[in-house]
């Protein structure tokens, strides 16, 4: 078979990106996971896995570049292997968002005993994972869908799941949205917790982020299908 | 923002006997760009370029219709002086060709048959078409030796003296550096980057990486047929035919 070689190249990049989203999702899973029972171990875990992921980046760029400079591809060959590189960033970021999230577990821990009873019972409302579904549990598992989908989108350049992807996104903005409210109403009235509120706020933006990053891969996945940057 | 066209090839077609070698072909050659011809061997590209200065017209059994037209004129019109447009079209070709003389007479060679007689002029026309094609500065102490003991990335850019020396519009290159190393390949991909500020180029190549270096406009020929035509870029990072797509990845096939 012609470029047999070239063929297995991107064969193992592609296999090494699901690998990739695999490992990502569940650092973004035990970050909430984390978050809602309020587990300091599984937080550090969590931070624990970035080198994993870190590690995963290296190899999935450097053997893009080895393959650019050693098997000259071009067309479609060139697009997916450029853009792998740039999907492996992207998830690259989505593992450090989850560290961020995995940090406020202590921060939480540390500063909840400072604050009212009401203060904490409301704000814990927001990412209790026990009972009554919750706003920012809730935003976690949104996000955490679209990364699992966002590896296998490129893969396999599957337009329903870069469909899904996009709808899920307006899906956080306005998750993002109600937690902000409700934060900011919690803080108003104990002026004591701003900066805990401020935390958790951050928190919500960082799922925000991830989600961004998922659109931004489903974005250089239709280049690479179409050599253009639109939906498909 | 694009030239002109130079050179528009409308409807042609050639057979060699019963044979059809090129179908029913239209192009545009910008004036002032790199047009480079890729395909497999056989597709037609050498054949197509030889009909833009009647380079076929020497082949014994070669029918052509359609027409070239060169600034608007067809070179296939009966009026159409064959040596005055071989001076306006110069080629380049695969193997170098110096002729066993000098390098001063093998550049002069093409000025005195046009008339020019007078040394002076003689030897400025020399030494401009040898700054042209970048060899000036390895040749200009030896000018009377063999053209033939010149090295072959030499003797190629020689060739490129020779063919600016007669003042030319276009320059078809056809495969120039198919048996050079990639040191002289480099300097004359570098030079063919300076000649297309005065000149209009058309390239056949079998080295696609070339055609992607070096060109503006990239044509694909399968089976003597123009299959896609573009700009190297869009040709290079995202073909509109699978078949253009499947020879530029070297899936063909």
């Amino acid at each position: 078979m012609p470029r047999a070689k070239l063929d297995f190249q991107i064969d193992t990049i592609k296999q090494d990106i699901l690998k990739m989203t695999k490992v990502v999702e569940e650092q973004l899973r035990d970050a909430m996971k984390a978050l809602s029972h309020l587990d300091r171990e599984l937080a550090q875990r969590v931070i624990e896995k970035d080198d994993e992921t870190n590690a995963l980046y290296g190899e999935i760029k450097e053997r893009c570049i080895q393959t650019i400079a050693l098997q000259q591809p071009v067309a479609k060959d060139l697009r997916i292997i450029s853009i792998a590189m740039d999907v492996a960033s992207n998830l690259e970021r989505v593992g450090d968002y989850a560290v961020d999230i995995a940090k406020n577990v202590d921060y939480i821990l540390k500063e909840s005993p400072h604050l009212s009873e009401e203060f904490n019972r409301d704000v814990l409302k927001l990412i209790d994972g026990e009972g009554e579904k919750n706003l920012m549990i809730e935003m976690g598992e949104v996000v955490a869908r679209m990364v699992k989908d966002s590896g296998p989108a490129f893969i396999h350049e599957d337009s329903r799941k870069i469909e899904e992807i996009n709808r899920l996104e307006d899906q956080v903005d306005d998750l993002f949205r109600k937690i902000f409210r409700r934060l900011e109403d919690i803080s108003r009235k104990d002026t004591e917790g701003v900066s805990f509120a401020l935390n958790l706020i951050l928190t919500a933006r960082y799922l925000e982020r991830i989600a961004d990053h998922s659109v931004n891969i489903t974005k250089r996945t239709c280049y690479a299908m179409k050599g253009k940057e639109e939906y498909v | 923002m694009d030239s002109k066209n130079k050179i528009e090839v409308k409807n042609l077609n050639l057979w060699y006997g019963d044979k059809p070698a090129l179908k029913d072909n239209n192009l545009s050659v910008k004036e002032k760009r790199v047009t480079a011809l890729i395909g497999p061997s056989g597709c037609g590209k050498s054949t197509f370029v030889r009909c833009i200065n009647r380079m076929n017209d020497l082949i014994d059994g070669v029918r052509i219709t359609g027409s070239v037209l060169l600034d608007g004129k067809n070179i296939y019109d009966k009026d159409v002086d064959v040596v005055a447009l071989r001076k306006m079209v110069g080629m380049v070709f695969q193997r170098p060709n110096p002729f066993p003389m000098s390098i001063f007479d093998n550049i002069a060679y093409g000025p005195r048959i046009h008339g020019i007689k007078d040394k002076d002029t003689l030897r400025k026309i020399v030494e401009e078409s040898l700054v042209g094609a970048a060899l000036w500065d390895e040749v200009s102490d030896r000018l009377a030796t063999n053209a033939l003991d010149l090295s072959g990335g030499q003797q190629q850019r020689l060739c490129i003296a020779r063919s600016l020396a007669v003042k030319p519009e276009v320059i078809l290159f056809d495969e120039p550096c198919s048996a050079l190393d990639p040191i002289a390949t480099g300097k004359i991909e570098d030079l063919i980057h300076e000649l297309r500020k005065k000149y209009t180029i058309v390239i056949v190549t079998h080295n696609m990486q070339q055609a992607a270096r070096v060109s503006d406009y990239t044509g694909f020929f399968l089976l003597g047929k123009l299959l896609e035509f573009g700009k190297t870029r869009d040709i290079f990072e995202n073909p509109k035919k699978k078949e253009t797509e499947d020879y530029i990845t070297g899936r063909f096939g």
